[in-house]
């Protein structure tokens, strides 16, 4: 069994499912709604290792046992509702997030990408830590203002963040998007890799020279951008 | 020079700020009532992190603090914050100036007790089990379930069992007797930790800059933190020898959760054998020290200023 794990109207997790099933490689679509609604969850840890088995509402089974590789766009517990009351929600939506990250962590094969504590999907960095690791993996990178003040001499990052000129996909290594950003290529791979993401969106903004730069990164690229040649790495990867 | 950031007062903060001035080594504090009076504003520039740290009348540049010990509260439930709307114009300059903090205190290059990142391994006790047994420490037969009968057949094969979150919430440890299966459906809206009762005593191992302090705790609680209200007598705590392959383990632990400071829970069994719970990344050690007057703030405050 592969898995497709997806939050609602990811219209990546979509792309990738048709992609792969026109290369042969079915993938098993099960959204976070799905997960939150399952009718069982049993889920063992031990000295030896861990294990999951799933019974989700509609009587599908996903036993950790028999997942042989997993696309993981997952980023958070749905917001409760139904029987679980008001004051316990907030409570009740940890507790799940704990079960979901431990599960995750124990998927056997390769998992695109790996959970993280702060987030289901990888890694989850404020503006500051991206500039950081981005220019530690020898990524040009304006000068990023961290402060709590009104008036700071560069624009956040956030602000450049908004609207990047361009986007590339890091994934399993390999660099897809487009051509002028060849050159960054080396830095966004280094990036990836410091932080452990099988698949990494990095977004370019364009300096008053023409130049591109980093401007953010996301585990949870649209990967619609790398185009078929990306779909077939996947089913590679997957396969 | 070295930052504290918390309240003061607060047991830990106050006992390694007490080893930080008896060692004679410069420090500040950022105390977090105080938030009102500070400020921070620096930049992240080709993989540096420069600027200055407003701290009232005193100013200090981030490029001077070579080790941070924080021990913040949660800034929206600080006393002149809490109750106000999250976009009420205190409230955001609060969040903002914690959120600067702590933005910089994860991308600072000096020593940092401890960094955010990997503190959040305890957001999930399977998730955190699973990185204990990877690195050579036993952890109890654990199921996580919402299902009544799960529960059940797990207590048939393993007889006594407690439970307890999932998350890092803190919860009172607690047996699973049989009044309590009367209420079992209820974790159908919410999966439960369950866990197989290792017998044996508990010993809470503290870990920081190579050192190894362990003290054992004698009580016949469940949870000897709530001893009292368990069992109607306090906890007795005492200084433990660790054997030196247990202490190297809790150290390569420690290091591999990326953690400067672990408080690690184990219990001893009868054949000797050391079972891990859990590592806590922030551990309240002054209850520990108080009780038994292991150096734990000294090493932590020699601990940051070799940094």
């Amino acid at each position: 069994m592969r898995l497709l794990l997806h939050d609602p109207d990811d219209a990546s997790a979509a792309w990738v499912l048709e992609g792969l099933r026109a290369r042969g490689v079915a993938l098993e679509p099960v959204g976070s709604g799905e997960l939150l609604r399952a009718r069982t969850w049993h889920h063992a840890v031990g000295t030896d290792g861990a294990s999951a088995g799933i019974v989700l509402a509609d009587g599908r089974t996903i036993d950790s046992r028999e997942v042989v590789g997993t696309l993981n766009r997952l980023t958070a517990v749905p917001p409760l509702s139904g029987p679980v009351a008001a004051d316990d929600r907030e409570y009740a939506a940890q507790e799940l997030h704990a079960l979901w990250l431990s599960w995750l962590a124990a998927l056997p094969g390769p998992v695109l990408n790996r959970p993280t504590p702060y987030s289901l999907c990888g890694l989850w960095l404020d503006g500051a830590q991206w500039a950081l690791r981005a220019g530690r993996a020898g990524l040009p990178c304006a000068p990023l203002a961290l402060g709590d003040a009104a008036q700071v001499p560069y624009p956040a990052l956030e602000e450049r963040a908004q609207a990047p000129s361009a986007w590339l996909v890091v994934a399993c290594g390999t660099v897809f998007g487009t051509p002028e950003a060849e050159p960054l290529a080396t830095g966004c791979t280094a990036l990836a890799h410091d932080v452990g993401a099988e698949l990494l969106g990095v977004g370019l903004a364009r300096g008053p020279d023409g130049d591109l730069s980093f401007a953010t990164a996301t585990t949870l690229p649209d990967l619609r951008f790398a185009g078929a040649p990306l779909l077939d790495l996947l089913a590679r990867r997957l396969a | 020079m070295i930052l504290l950031c918390g309240i003061p007062t607060e047991s830990p903060l106050a006992l390694v700020g007490q080893e930080l001035r008896a060692l004679g080594h410069p420090f500040a504090v950022f105390h977090q009532r105080r938030w009102a009076e500070y400020g921070l504003e620096g930049a992240v520039r080709d993989g540096c992190v420069t600027g200055r740290l407003r701290l009232g009348p005193l100013k200090v540049t981030l490029e001077e603090v070579r080790g941070v010990y924080t021990r913040l509260m949660d800034d929206r439930r600080l006393p002149d914050v809490e109750g106000r709307p999250a976009d009420d114009p205190w409230s955001a300059r609060c969040r903002a100036l914690h959120a600067a903090l702590a933005g910089w205190t994860e991308v600072m290059p000096g020593r940092v007790v401890n960094r955010a990142a990997p503190q959040g391994s305890n957001a999930s006790k399977p998730y955190q089990a699973q990185l204990i047994a990877r690195h050579g420490l036993a952890v109890p037969r654990t199921l996580v379930t919402n299902d009544p009968e799960a529960v059940l057949d797990f207590r048939r094969r393993h007889g006594r069992v407690v439970f307890k979150s999932i998350s890092g919430v803190r919860s009172i440890v607690r047996e699973l007797h049989d009044d309590d299966l009367r209420r079992l459906e209820r974790i159908r809206w919410c999966p439960v930790q369950f866990q197989e009762r290792v017998e044996g005593f508990d010993v809470r191992v503290h870990c920081v800059g190579g050192e190894v302090h362990a003290c054992r705790i004698v009580s016949d609680a469940v949870d000897y933190r709530y001893a009292v209200h368990q069992v109607g007598s306090p906890a007795v705590l005492e200084p433990y020898a660790l054997d030196g392959d247990l202490a190297s383990r809790c150290l390569r632990l420690t290091d591999a959760l990326g953690l400067e400071l672990s408080g690690i829970d184990l219990r001893l069994d009868g054949d000797g054998r050391a079972w891990c719970f859990e590592v806590n990344p922030s551990p309240a050690f002054s209850y520990y020290e108080h009780h038994t007057g292991l150096p734990i703030a000294r090493a932590i405050a020699g601990h940051l200023a070799a940094a």
